[in-house]
């Protein structure tokens, strides 16, 4: 009697199978249907009898859903009557119709309820039936159905009704009793950590020929490819020889056909790091061994393969790997986690079933159409151990568009071929595609354009000016030039070119703003044959002279002044001042002899890294553009061009001479001398331009501009990847009216050498396509070794072509590497552009971004653009960059040097050394080394003071701070020896250590004054708001000592607060540099800037203000009646008197207690989080000061700043005082910001859920900032070097980044810049936000006074606190001075 | 541990009642044992005699048969 309970829990595998059946419950993606083929005659009764009995042997068959409860469960009948259906499908049926039959019954529904099987028999004709068996997976695997065969075959054969008692009974229930039990111990497992460690690494989904994501449909295709025992019998060769012989031979052959699919994946998947599922049958004991029931579970194969791994190190990666898998298996260990870090699964399954009954019988396994959604690619293999092997590929239709399908086994094939053959071959150098597809691929590579003749630009522009004499060509500012006006002063400035000495195939540089004379000079330099170099005028001089020397110009044009400073070495021709000279004869017609010049221009590309090069283009180059972009683009008479991109930049060229070639017309917008040039919304308000050449980021300038009245009817958009939201947005604004072009050429193959014209109601990919190539252009997809990728796969763009560049001017190496043999076309080169492509479904190349674009985060390799184009899909979104922000990583102490003066430490901010290890600041301070003498003064000066204090009526002259330091202890005891009356002021913060307590009572009681403590119960608040504010306790405490000092002045009537700041602190706390920088240096005017200064360091915002009473500092008369003096800018009194003065008034002696120079216990904790925080001592900089006035050394110095810190110590005191330690770790690493153009602020929470649904989790950004509008470079491409270069606080902060518009405002952010540390500033941040203060205010407004000449006060800057205010209040400040100016004149 | 060896594979692989022939017989290429059983064979030897088994290791030299399997142990992990 079997007292078994009769519900089971189900196993992990089948609870898996479970949930995916409820998640799709209409899809028959677990049906596991088989055929045996039977040739011979069935008895049906036999048959049936037969069948009952494996029913009652196999406990599994019997296995119900039980899911009525919250918990689901199994439930195994004691007995089931089930009799096989007699299938009638009439006498000798067709095959389709049996076809259609098996695909009908495979497909349906099981009931959970069960049975969860579905058997019958369908006889064929009398010599053959058909057993039809359809399993669910919850019941079955591989290896069940070879054991039910056998079984059945042998019931059927005997025909002795089942004797249960004779058969040894394998049951489910005892395998599942056991996976439930053993499941609850796995958790302590040591092979948990195998998993979990390995897990996390390989969260990354791998995608199949460019498809990334998840699949929406179980919808799945079978193909199957027959393995010729030939080739059959290789493969088990090779599994017992090296490298692949194992343990055991199917392990060796599993192994051979993973490391096929290894290297099938590593291609077509392109990721280096991925998992193969692999089905471990878990039958590892007699019992197991004859199970029949879901038993198996799918383990990850955990793999990692280089592009420069030999096949021989990518089949021994598998070994190990596999055996690593096996050993780490164990009963119940697969759960979700673990099933979801693969999408491929690898089957190997011996497939030898015997004669039925002495007949033959052939095996299928059918498929139902239908896949888990989570396999997109399940590879099986079915080995009867002889003879030939079936490979089996089930493919998800979502992941593998129909091409896909198609080739994915030939591919597979070529691998497997590849695994077998070439151990020596490194895995990059793989071609998967065959030689049909190769030369589909090459076909591919062709432009579909045929160019019918071609004209030469210079001939098409001078009939033109025959033909059309009297029309505009060029049109600026109101002013017209026609045809023939054009032509005649190319003519003219060409005659003075030659007669200046300019001959053939001389560069000449055309450095001009965008002008008539920018297009008179293009075109006279063409017609003598010259080589004209653009030189945009608002180039850096360096750069500038750079070019010209680089391209070895003979001369160069320039025109306005704008060259007068810059060019020396070479003659330079001003058109400007030499107008009337040049164009002399304006009536009369001039013509040139005609020249046959190669070479029409060199361009330079400005790199992100290293100089710009100079990239060649001959006018065979040029010509082909043209004539495929006039013609493609239906350029013609009527239409109208904009000239308003730089010169520099290779888009331009278009516009340049796309509408003079065809007599359109070019309306020409000058860039302003200085800000951002604003052409573009002029000329979307002037409206007078039909055919417009930008960039995406320009589209998106004019995002929410109305354009529906524009004109513009044909758009041409190059130079970054075009996004499908933005094309459809202009789509729209334009009305639908217009043709969009996507072109896409770097400058090396001119201008635009692949295009596309984009439609609205293609199928949505995030960016437009880029296309095909144009007419006598090739584009190759290729892999690192230059072979030929499979469509949908991502490779490098290779151009090659007419269109090519001659290659880049003096750079033998760069054109080495870039200008490369093409393998396709012997004789010619091919331009590797650095750009990830691929061919998609419809034969149209995608832009997949820069093959730099793909950056390492995390371990993950992430596409930049992927996602850009994710989050460019939210609706209030119209623009986004994503940046890899690379986080300093600060010196480790070790490596820090140290100036060897002063001893700056190098991890300072912006500590510059110079050749003999000297810092900037000793540098700058040897300038003003004198006027900062003439601050400091002497004891009788500061006795001449406080004597004055004698005439007010208090009890007392001054109060004296005292820490109890020697410092300090020094200062009283000097002023008590002056006569003064002194009351002596000790702060306890409640850290005073308590033999510094001891010094200041000894003190006080020796010197006979009076003392106070002051305290205040916000002490702790105050150390953490300084903390979070100046990453140190120092600030806090000197502040709440000010503060309460003062109350005690004011109440005791006071006049005089004396410090005992050490000189370094006083570059700390009051000094700057500024102000000494001015040669009228003034004692007062100093001393009043300081006193302006601590007043608005008494108004700030802090924890202070908050907590404390400070309502005097707002009253002027607070500062008129206490007035702070340091004692030591009065007294220069050196270490060793100060020592033996101490030792004989006052017995002072150094604390102990503290265990380091200080007698305070927690500024410790303040050094421990500034060095973390800011990489050095909050003390390195007072110190280095005092080094450098001479009040110590440098050495003592040292030794103070590397102090060992007691870290237990520190973290006690924190939590003493409520401080949570900042996570520094996590502030450290790289993270991914995206940046969003929006009218709106969009709540980061709110983003992320929008990503989530869209982005694998590792590609989820950490911050989201939103900026006004996209920051561009010079060429109108989006600045990725401003994005990245953005701190935390910036991204944090609610402000929108925007970049400085104009001179005053690049003034003010470089001012900026370099006092508050930062690489970037926004003209919208708040100064305050930024952690300026009240010394940073001085540093600033210093400088401000000193560019500008001008005398602003200190507190403007709290007053107007962003450089967007401050640089507007400066503009109107100046031109009411020059108005001034004017009137007085 | 010869014994302890062949009771481990006896309990496990071979049908109820039925004993090793002999030290000699393949266990591995005999079909006794199939790879998923090594491992656990190869879990258990490491568990039972806190030994680490290399991948190296695992080779049908060292493990088609109870000799192979004792000469293995003794030789590499000095167990006997």
């Amino acid at each position: 009697m079997n007292l078994r309970p009769p519900n089971i829990p189900l196993t992990q595998t089948q609870q898996l199978i479970y949930a995916g059946q409820r998640i799709s419950p209409d899809s028959p993606q677990y049906n596991v249907p088989y055929i045996f083929r039977i040739h011979g005659e069935i008895e049906p009764k036999r048959f049936n009898r037969a069948f009952q009995s494996l029913v009652s042997r196999f406990d599994a068959l019997r296995i119900s859903i039980d899911d009525s409860n919250d918990t689901v469960s199994q439930v195994i009948a004691p007995k089931l009557d089930y009799i096989p259906e007699l299938i009638d499908l009439g006498e000798s049926p067709k095959n389709d119709i049996i076809e259609a039959f098996l695909k009908e019954r495979s497909q349906r529904i099981f009931d959970l309820k069960g049975p969860l099987f579905d058997a019958a028999l369908i006889p064929i004709h009398k010599n053959q039936y058909i057993w039809y068996l359809n399993l669910h997976h919850l019941i079955t695997d591989a290896v069940s159905v070879g054991l039910m065969y056998k079984a059945m075959e042998e019931l059927y054969r005997t025909d002795i009704s089942e004797n249960r008692s004779e058969v040894e009974n394998f049951s489910f229930v005892d395998f599942a009793l056991y996976e439930n039990e053993v499941n609850s111990t796995l958790l302590d497992d040591p092979t948990q950590l195998y998993w979990k460690e390995n897990i996390t690494k390989y969260r990354e989904p791998l995608g199949y020929y460019g498809f990334k994501g998840r699949s929406s449909t179980s919808v799945s295709e079978r193909s199957v490819f027959t393995i010729e025992g030939k080739q059959a019998n290789i493969i088990r060769k090779r599994a017992q020889q090296a490298p692949f012989q194992m343990i055991s031979e199917k392990l060796a052959i599993y192994n051979i056909f993973a490391s096929a699919l290894a290297l099938y994946i590593r291609i077509v998947g392109a990721a280096e790091r991925f998992a193969i599922g692999s089905p471990v049958h878990n039958r590892d004991n007699r019992n197991r061994a004859h199970t029949v029931g879901l038993l198996m579970e799918i383990y990850p194969l955990f793999l990692e393969v280089s592009a420069d791994d030999t096949i021989q190190d990518l089949i021994e990666k598998v070994k190990t790997s596999s055996f690593e898998m096996l050993r780490n298996t164990r009963i119940g260990m697969v759960n979700a986690d673990i099933s979801r870090s693969f999408n491929v699964l690898l089957n190997y399954i011996p497939w030898h079933f015997g004669k039925f009954d002495g007949k033959e019988v052939e095996v299928e396994w059918l498929h139902p159409g239908h896949c888990d959604p989570g396999h997109f690619l399940r590879c099986q293999i079915l080995d009867p151990g002889e003879g030939e092997m079936q490979l089996i590929f089930d493919l998800n239709c979502a992941v593998f568009s129909e091409d896909k399908r198609e080739r994915a086994l030939s591919h597979f094939e070529k691998a497997l071929n590849t695994i077998l053959l070439a151990y020596n071959t490194t895995v990059a150098e793989v071609e998967l595609v065959d030689k049909l597809e190769i030369n589909e691929l090459i076909n591919k590579a062709q432009s579909p354009y045929t160019q019918e003749k071609e004209v030469d630009f210079l001939n098409a522009f001078e009939q033109n000016a025959s033909k059309w004499g009297d029309k505009s060509a060029l049109i600026q500012d109101g002013e017209s030039l026609s045809y023939q006006s054009l032509n005649q002063r190319a003519n003219m400035l060409g005659k003075y070119l030659l007669e200046e000495g300019i001959r053939p195939e001389d560069r000449v540089g055309v450095y001009l703003t965008r002008s008539m004379d920018y297009i008179i000079s293009l075109i006279a330099l063409m017609k003598i044959g010259a080589v004209f170099v653009p030189i945009p005028s608002d180039t850096p001089v360096r750069r500038v002279q750079y070019m010209l020397k680089n391209s070895e110009c003979s001369c160069c044009i320039s025109h306005d002044g704008i060259a007068s400073q810059h060019i020396r070495e070479i003659s330079l021709i001003d058109i400007g001042l030499n107008r009337n000279q040049i164009f002399d004869d304006f009536d009369s017609e001039y013509s040139l002899p005609e020249q046959q010049a190669k070479v029409a221009y060199h361009l330079y590309t400005s790199g992100s890294t290293g100089q710009p090069k100079g990239v060649v283009i001959s006018r065979k180059a040029l010509n082909n553009y043209l004539n495929w972009a006039a013609m493609h683009y239906g350029i013609n008479q009527g239409s109208v061009f904009p000239l308003f991109t730089s010169i520099g930049f290779d888009l331009t060229i278009s516009s340049t001479f796309l509408p003079l070639m065809k007599g359109g017309t070019l309306i020409i917008y000058k860039e302003p001398k200085a800000g951002p040039d604003l052409s573009l919304f002029r000329i979307i308000s002037e409206n007078r331009v039909n055919t417009i050449k930008l960039t995406p980021s320009h589209i998106n300038m004019i995002y929410g501009k109305s354009l529906g009245r524009s004109l513009i009817r044909t758009v041409i958009v190059g130079g970054e990847d075009f996004k499908s939201n933005l094309a459809d947005e202009l789509y729209l604004a334009l009305d639908g009216s217009a043709a969009i072009y996507n072109e896409y050429g770097p400058t090396e193959a001119t201008v635009g050498c692949v295009a596309y014209r984009y439609t609205p109601d293609e199928v949505r990919t995030n960016s437009v396509p880029i296309g095909r190539p144009i007419s006598n252009m090739c584009a190759y997809v290729l892999n690192k070794h230059l072979k030929l990728l499979p469509s949908g796969v991502a490779g490098e763009l290779f151009i090659s072509g007419k269109s090519l560049a001659d290659g880049y001017h003096n750079l033998p190496e760069a054109n080495a590497t870039r200008f490369i043999k093409n393998p396709f076309q012997p004789g010619s080169k091919m331009y590797k552009t650095g750009d990830l492509v691929r061919w998609n479904e419809k034969g149209q190349l995608d832009f997949l971004g820069r093959e730099d674009e793909q950056v390492k985060f995390n371990g993950y390799r992430v596409e930049l653009s992927d996602i850009e184009s994710n989050l460019g899909q939210h609706d209030q979104i119209s623009d986004v960059a994503v940046v890899l922000v690379n986080r300093e990583i600060k010196d480790a102490e070790s490596q820090t040097t140290n100036c060897a003066r002063c001893g700056l430490p190098s991890s300072y901010p912006n500590a510059d050394f110079d050749h003999d290890g000297i810092c900037h600041l000793c540098n700058a301070f040897d300038g003003y080394k004198e006027r900062v003498g003439a601050y400091f003064k002497s004891e009788n000066e500061l006795r001449d003071i406080l004597m004055t204090a004698k005439e007010s009526k208090g009890e007392y002259d001054c109060l004296s701070l005292l820490s109890g330091g020697k410092d300090s202890t020094y200062v009283l005891a000097r002023l008590v020896g002056m006569g003064l009356k002194v009351l002596a002021f000790t702060l306890d913060n409640g850290y005073i250590s308590d033999q510094a307590k001891e010094n200041v009572d000894k003190i006080v009681a020796k010197l006979g004054v009076d003392h106070v403590y002051g305290e205040t119960e916000h002490m702790n608040k105050i150390f953490v708001d300084s903390l979070h504010r100046h990453a140190n306790v120092c600030n806090g405490c000197f502040k709440t000592i000010y503060t309460l000092s003062t109350q005690v002045a004011l109440e005791k009537n006071i006049p005089f607060v004396v410090t005992g700041l050490s000189r370094g602190q006083f570059f700390e706390t009051r000094l700057t540099e500024e102000l000494f920088w001015k040669n009228d240096y003034n004692s007062e005017h100093i001393d009043s800037i300081i006193l302006e200064a601590r007043k608005l360091y008494h108004r700030e915002q802090d924890a202070i203000s908050d907590l404390m009473e400070v309502s005097m500092f707002h009253e002027e008369d607070t500062f008129e009646r206490v007035k702070f003096i340091d004692f030591y800018r009065y007294s220069d009194v050196s270490l060793q008197e100060l020592l033996k003065y101490l030792k004989e008034k006052v017995d002072w002696k150094r604390p102990t207690d503290t265990g380091r120079s200080t007698n305070c216990l927690i500024n410790q904790l303040g050094i421990y989080v500034h060095k973390k925080e800011k990489g050095y001592s909050n003390y390195a900089f007072p110190y280095s000061w005092d080094v450098r006035l001479g009040h110590k050394q440098r050495d003592e110095s040292l030794e103070e700043i590397n102090e060992e810190i007691d870290e237990q110590q520190v973290k006690k005191i924190m939590r003493e005082i409520g401080y949570a330690e900042k996570d520094t770790q996590s502030e450290n690493m790289d993270s991914l910001v995206a940046y969003y153009v929006s009218p709106v602020i969009i709540g980061q929470q709110e983003l992320r859920e929008f990503l989530k649904e869209r982005l694998p989790s590792y590609m989820m950004p950490g911050y989201f900032k939103r900026l006004e509008a996209m920051p561009l470079n010079k060429n109108g491409k989006t600045d990725k070097i401003t994005l990245k270069s953005l701190n935390k606080s910036q991204i944090d902060s609610d402000v929108p980044y925007m970049a400085p518009r104009n001179d005053i405002e690049s003034l003010l952010s470089n001012i900026w810049k370099e006092v508050l540390q930062l690489k970037k500033i926004g003209i919208f941040d708040n100064f305050i936000t930024l952690g300026g203060h009240s010394l940073a205010a001085i540093r600033i407004t210093a400088r401000i006074n000193e560019e500008l000449q001008l005398n602003f006060p200190l507190n403007k800057i709290f007053d107007l606190p962003t450089i967007a205010e401050y640089g507007s209040f400066i503009e109107k400040t100046l031109l009411q001075l020059m108005e001034d100016e004017n009137r007085s004149k | 541990m010869r014994k302890l060896i062949i009771s481990f594979i006896e309990r496990e692989f071979l049908p109820a009642s039925a004993h090793l022939g002999s030290a000699q017989d393949d266990l591995l290429t005999g079909g006794i044992i199939n790879s998923l059983g090594l491992m656990r064979l190869i879990a258990f030897l490491e568990k039972q005699y806190e030994i680490r088994i290399p991948f190296e290791d695992i080779t049908l030299d060292h493990f088609n048969t109870l000799d192979s399997i004792t000469k293995y142990l003794a030789q590499r992990h000095n167990l006997s």
